[in-house]
């Protein structure tokens, strides 16, 4: 006896297996991401007054990457309709573009996370004034105002030291190139703080110049300091456990799809319909994969 | 299918049929049963006699374990994690992989009769990822630090900054278990949905796949969230992240600057009893579902209820999802929430009380054979009654003050995983032994071990419901020593131990010893009778109706040697019973044999004789 | 309806006071809801369980194939299934919602009054307990989250006014007052619409330092876990003087075991000469005045 339902379909469940199978497999799926996503509220609404960060994601980077998704998630229908139609080339271009589309997804996800690597926050033990450190006038709804934290570039120490890596390693003081802007600031403030003409001292006149004025900072100041990584905060933490964890789940679609376009693909000439179906089968997950994505865009992004 | 013999290898260790698949799963999980039976003999030697160096033992343990297990004695470190790793590994790498990985994997496709699971290679994969998972388990008893030491439920701050590796260990063996039960369920699900023979309606099949199909949905939808939570946890311990660590820690006298904070510990308790609760009902429907096939075959009579029975297993796996907080009660929650969780706690009970009626109605009546995998499964009644009945004091928030974290909860649920759940195991293995060897095991041997493992049982746990109402806290290493009203410091103060309730610490563990000492004839028994057993008559010794008693003995590559088609209900015991004597079926036995059942395959408007049988002498 | 249930449920038979539960005696109010719950329950289990193995015990005699060899396959008549269910169901229906959730919704919805209360900071830690009372002012110190360190692990503000006075006792003994009620002023003990005389409640504000922990009293029907980052107040009224056990009903860690603590009510009626003039304050009070911190934003006592 052989095992039924490999490819045709059972009438009254109307699936064959495989795809039975992945439609299981992505309610568990949906389960973790669903778990995932209530945690993020769970700690949001947890969150203290000011606490959670705003504005430190590159909204457009972001959007254009689900664009590359929903273009891959096309792509991926097409192919498969192309060998419904039996057509290998046609399908095969489609795939080209599909992993082309996840590589490039994957390659800017890479990026974004570099580019929050060497962002360095620094809290202080006592709130700094704007007295002190003009260079960090973009920090400064009101002048008079002192605040707890600066962030900025700190050169050549890499994302994951902290103050007590950095004491160990002998360090008294640390360089930051401070950003144009505290992410505290509402873009309103922003805004107002970029007209604001204060030529007392030109370095600030436009917050973009301020980069290149870097404040040196004693150690003994600090009562923590953290690059933009997941130890960063709740904020950044459940930033990167997310996409990370969706970022693999892209890597295992293109995988998957990679291994049907060439090793598996001598299965076209013995089962072809098997073949297809593994298309639909894999294809199925990739749209799942581009949903979560979808979900994760507005919430983290924009929210 | 495959003509072609494949090699000892491919056949025996790299299998991909679901029969040696489970088998596999069988032995890895009684092993694992085993280890936790030792560890349970060591926690309760040190509960007995605080801080005495282990008899036999103990130069051993210093040996393997070093300094945690100094002088032969169980430090209080080594005394939580034989706590946490006895919890983990008799739920995760025991019961679950048993009555989920081996009895469905072996007994779903025959009953079902498929050729094997949907999925052979991914079974194959998810047998793998288990025993990998099983071996980093045990491999974290040796990292510095020794094993686990949270409890088997984990709960950070504590577990996070408990200063062991071991903890890191059992979150990724975690991961590996949990993605292994996924591909399991998965197998089981798409198998019974897609691969029923023809004729094999739902309400024709077996309880026993009814209950491991839901079975199936609690670990497919209930584990990701404590996966999540896992992840989450790893983050912590690695990535120094903050997802349960909250704002304003001190740890021992600082302030935990290095931390970001911000994070809750009660999320982790929430993704954690999210599966927790299903978990519980992993553990006894699967069991339900064993002494369903037993009851109805050894009382020759259909299952009383049977719509009933699927309809509440059904209710559970629903009702399952939405009572998880009441493991919760003491955090704090406000009227609302409460309410909610004590309601629906409740109502869960009731399901399982209409099948726990069904089984106890469907001895009435019936022609009861007391064959050991019968005492086994009626034992099991009344024994998951008193487990299930104290279940219900704890469902409501206001009794639970009282009983929360006392050994009235550990008395409670080991009623229902071990005379329960276990008897359950022992009634399967008694019972399809002979279909997958070939073999029948030793009955005076199984008496034994019957009566001595349900006076033992017995002996545990209910003393220690009578330990906890009194006050016995659980999860303290010295068995309460310090609570005790001898101890000095406790001069006339009131809730402090009574004598009473501490000395019985010294029957539990005697008992414990005896317990363990009546697993030894089944043990015996278990593999002399795989080899040496007294040979089974026939391929359908009990007499069975399902489909996997109508196939060969032992079952071949394949399982059936032709085409299936089944005709009727599972459980068609003497429904002839009072019809005069007529022709024996041609089908399922020679004529003038007594046949008082119809195999499920077996073609309709067969008449039956009805002479008391001949062979039926040698299983009464 | 509700108000019916609640009746049935008050006058049960079941508040028996010799005690077959073997919990320790009760010293708190809401503890006797809690007490006559569990009785209540426990004996509908008792009756549940005789039931069903008595069934099982005739089943298995009468149906033995021996003495029973031709099964019967008609089986049992529903009604039977019925009943035993609708039995069960009535049972769970009442105890939970005519008793459980009521009992439990009144003792959180009854939270006293701080002033009328004698109020107490319990900070659990890795393995020990810290209380500190606001003293004589009923205000706390203030607390400021920079000045958290291993010497003041709170945050108290030192040399803060209203912290002056706060009282902070040795570790692991926490004391609270049995204090009649008289807020009428006619100088007779205030009772409850059930007659039981009143006593000042107390309430416990509770939080942790490192890991959880959780404040069982048994003796007092309490119990509260202690959660980091959380404060969580609790409330009893304690009916009798004496020394209780606080159990640790978490596990925190290797010195679990060994977190035991003591909870005291103890009588604080001032000593008055014959004529009546107060000659000393309670016993409480001096206990008390004993451990004001003063300027130390905290003792510690480690
Ligand atoms: C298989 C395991 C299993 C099962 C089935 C159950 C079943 C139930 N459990 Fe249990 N439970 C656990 C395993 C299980 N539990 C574990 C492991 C813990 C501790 C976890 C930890 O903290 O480590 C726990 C803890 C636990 C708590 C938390 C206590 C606390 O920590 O404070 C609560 C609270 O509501 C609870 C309630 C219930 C209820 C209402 C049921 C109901 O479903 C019970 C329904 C059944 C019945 C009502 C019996 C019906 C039978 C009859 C009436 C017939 C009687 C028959 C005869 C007498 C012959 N359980
Ligand atoms: C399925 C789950 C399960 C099972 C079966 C058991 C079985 C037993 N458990 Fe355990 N236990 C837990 C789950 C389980 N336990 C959990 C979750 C905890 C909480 C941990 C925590 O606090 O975090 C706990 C905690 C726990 C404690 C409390 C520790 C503490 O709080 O300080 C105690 C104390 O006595 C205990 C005792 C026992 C005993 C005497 C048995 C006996 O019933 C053992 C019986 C075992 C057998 C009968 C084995 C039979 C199998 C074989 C003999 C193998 C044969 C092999 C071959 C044939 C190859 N258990
Ligand atoms: Cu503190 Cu246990
Ligand atoms: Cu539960």
């Amino acid at each position: 006896m052989k095992i039924p339902y490999t490819t045709e379909i059972r009438e009254d469940t109307g699936l064959y297996n495989a795809k039975a199978g992945m439609w299981l497999f992505l309610a568990s799926e949906a389960m973790l991401f669903g778990a995932l996503f209530s945690a993020y509220v769970f700690l949001r609404i947890g969150a203290w007054e000011g606490e959670w960060p705003h504005g430190l994601l590159n909204v457009p980077i972001g959007a254009f990457n689900t664009l590359v998704l929903i273009t891959s998630s096309l792509t991926v229908a097409m192919s498969w309709t192309s060998l419904k139609m039996g057509d290998l080339q046609r399908y095969r271009r489609f795939q080209f573009v599909t992993l082309f589309c996840a590589a490039a997804f994957l390659g800017i996800k890479g990026w974004e996370y570099f580019d929050k690597f060497n962002h360095y926050e620094i809290w202080l033990k006592e709130p700094v004034s704007s007295q002190e450190y003009p260079q960090l006038a973009g920090h400064f709804a009101d002048p008079d105002q002192p605040v707890a934290s600066v962030i900025g570039h700190i050169e050549g120490i890499g994302p994951f030291q902290t103050l007590a890596s950095l004491q160990e390693e002998g360090e008294s003081a640390v360089e930051l190139h401070p950003d144009a802007f505290h992410y505290r600031l509402s873009a309103r403030q922003q805004a107002e703080l970029r007209k604001a003409e204060r030529p007392s001292d030109p370095a600030v006149s436009h917050g973009a110049d301020a980069e290149h004025a870097s404040v040196r900072i004693d150690l003994s100041r600090i009562a923590r300091m953290s690059a933009f990584v997941p130890r960063h905060g709740t904020f950044f933490a459940t930033y990167f456990t997310l996409t990370g964890l969706h970022a693999l789940h892209v890597l295992g679609g293109a995988l998957m799809f990679a291994f049907i376009l060439w090793p598996g693909a001598r299965m076209w000439r013995d089962d072809p319909e098997r073949y297809t179906n593994s298309v639909e089968v894999a294809g199925l997950f990739w749209h799942f994969v581009d949903l979560v994505w979808i979900f994760l865009f507005p919430v983290i992004y924009l929210l | 299918m495959s003509s072609h013999e494949p090699g000892l290898i491919r056949k025996y260790i790299f299998s991909t049929d679901h029969k040696v698949i489970g088998i596999q799963y069988a032995l890895t999980s009684l092993a694992f049963l085993f280890i936790g039976l030792m560890l349970m003999l060591l926690m309760r030697w040190q509960l007995a006699n605080p801080g005495q160096p282990v008899p036999i033992v103990g130069g051993a343990l210093e040996g393997l374990l070093g300094e945690p297990a100094g002088e032969g004695k169980i430090s209080a470190d080594l005394y939580n994690s034989f706590g946490a790793m006895h919890g983990t590994i008799m739920i995760f790498l025991g019961v679950v992989p048993l009555v989920f990985g081996a009895f469905a994997n072996y007994l779903v496709p025959l009953q079902v009769g498929a050729a094997d699971m949907a999925f052979p290679k991914l079974n194959m994969l998810s047998y793998f990822l288990y025993l990998i998972g099983g071996v980093i388990m045990l491999v974290s008893f040796f990292v510095p630090g020794g094993a686990a030491q949270a409890g088997w439920t984990s709960y950070p701050p504590l577990a996070t900054i408990i200063p062991t590796d071991g903890q890191t260990y059992w979150l990724v063996a975690m991961v590996f278990l949990i993605t292994s039960s996924l591909l399991g369920s998965i197998n089981i699900i798409v198998t019974v949905m897609q691969l029923r023979v023809p004729g094999l309606t739902w309400m024709r099949l077996p309880f026993f796949v009814w209950s491991e199909f839901v079975t199936a949905f609690l670990l497919l939808l209930a584990f990701p969230p404590m996966e999540a939570g896992a992840i989450l946890q790893l983050m912590d311990r690695l990535a120094g992240t903050s997802f349960y660590m909250p704002h304003g820690l001190i740890l021992s006298g600082q302030p935990a600057t290095g931390l970001s904070g911000g994070g809750s510990p009660l999320l982790w308790q929430h993704l954690f009893w999210f599966l927790g609760h299903p978990e519980v009902y992993v553990l006894i429907l699967p069991a339900m579902g064993i002494v369903t096939e037993v009851i109805a075959n050894n009382t020759r009579k259909p299952i009383w209820g049977y719509r009933a029975l699927v309809g509440s297993a059904l209710a559970i796996g629903f009702l399952s999802m939405v009572v998880w907080a009441h493991h919760m009660y003491v955090t704090g929650m406000g009227t609302g929430i409460s309410m909610f969780f004590q309601t629906t706690t409740t109502i869960i009970s009731i399901p399982s009380v209409i099948i726990m009626t069904c089984l106890m109605l469907s001895l009435w009546g019936g022609a009861i054979r007391f064959t050991v995998p019968m005492l086994f499964a009626i034992a099991f009644l009344p024994m998951f009654g008193i487990g299930g009945l104290t279940g219900l004091p704890l469902a409501f928030t206001m009794a639970d003050v009282a009983l929360h974290d006392s050994y009235y909860i550990i008395g409670h649920f080991h009623y229902v995983v071990a005379p329960g759940t276990i008897f359950a195991v022992f009634a399967g293995i008694y019972y399809w032994f002979p279909k997958v060897t070939g073999r029948h095991m030793n009955r005076g041997l199984g008496y034994l071990h019957f009566w001595g493992s349900l006076v033992c049982m017995n002996l545990i746990f209910f003393p220690m419901l009578f330990q906890g109402l009194g006050g016995m806290g659980r999860r303290m290493s010295d068995g309460g020593y310090i609570y005790s009203a001898a101890h000095p410091s406790n001069e006339g103060v009131i809730g402090s131990l009574s004598d009473a309730v501490v000395q019985l610490n010294g029957v539990i563990a005697w008992s414990a010893l005896a317990l363990a000492a009546f697993q030894l004839p089944f043990i015996y028994n278990f593999f002399y009778s795989a080899f040496a057993g007294r040979p089974v008559e026939n391929d359908n010794p009990w007499q069975a109706t399902t489909l996997e008693w109508q196939t060969p003995t032992p079952p071949p590559h394949g399982n059936f040697t032709q085409e299936m088609f089944v005709y009727r209900e599972p459980y068609a015991y003497s429904l002839h019973a009072n019809e005069p004597a007529g022709r024996a079926p041609e089908s399922s036995a020679t004529a003038g044999e007594f046949v008082d059942f119809e195999a499920q395959n077996q073609p309709l408007g067969a008449a039956v004789t009805t002479e008391m049988p001949a062979n039926q002498a040698s299983i009464l | 309806m509700m108000d019916w249930l609640r009746n049935l449920s008050a006058n049960m038979p079941l508040a028996w006071h010799f005690d077959w539960l073997n919990l320790p005696e009760l010293a708190s109010r809401h503890g006797e809801d809690v007490d006559r719950l569990l009785k209540g329950v426990h004996f509908a289990m008792l009756l549940l369980f005789l039931g069903w193995i008595g069934y099982l015990a005739v089943a298995l005699l009468r149906f033995r194939a021996k003495r029973h060899p031709r099964a019967n396959p008609a089986g049992v008549k529903n009604i039977v299934f019925v009943l035993v269910i609708g039995v069960v169901i009535l049972e769970e229906a009442v105890t939970l919602f005519g008793v459980a959730i009521p009992l439990w919704n009144k003792n959180l919805a009854d939270y006293p009054d701080e002033t009328q209360a004698t109020v107490v900071r319990v900070t659990a830690q890795q393995f020990t307990w810290n209380a500190r009372y606001a003293g004589k002012d009923g205000k706390f110190g203030a607390q400021n989250q920079a000045l958290i360190s291993a010497g003041n692990p709170l945050g108290y503000v030192p040399g803060d006014q209203a912290g002056k006075d706060d009282v902070v006792p040795p570790l692991k003994d926490i004391r609270v007052p049995l204090e009649p009620v008289d807020a009428d002023g006619d100088g007779e003990q205030d009772v409850d619409s059930r007659g039981r005389p009143r006593f000042k409640p107390v309430i416990i504000h509770l939080t942790s330092k490192d890991v959880i922990h959780s404040f069982k009293v048994l003796p007092l029907r309490i119990c509260q876990d202690a959660i980091p980052g959380m404060s969580i107040p609790i409330h009893f009224m304690p009916t009798r003087e004496g020394k209780y056990v606080i159990t640790c009903a978490q596990l925190c860690g290797n010195g679990h075991a060994t977190m035991i603590g003591w909870l005291t009510v103890m009588d604080n009626r001032p000593q008055r000469a014959a004529d009546g003039t107060i000659v000393a304050p309670g016993a409480f009070d001096q206990w008390q005045a004993s451990y004001v911190v003063g300027d130390a934003p905290q003792r510690s006592f480690e």
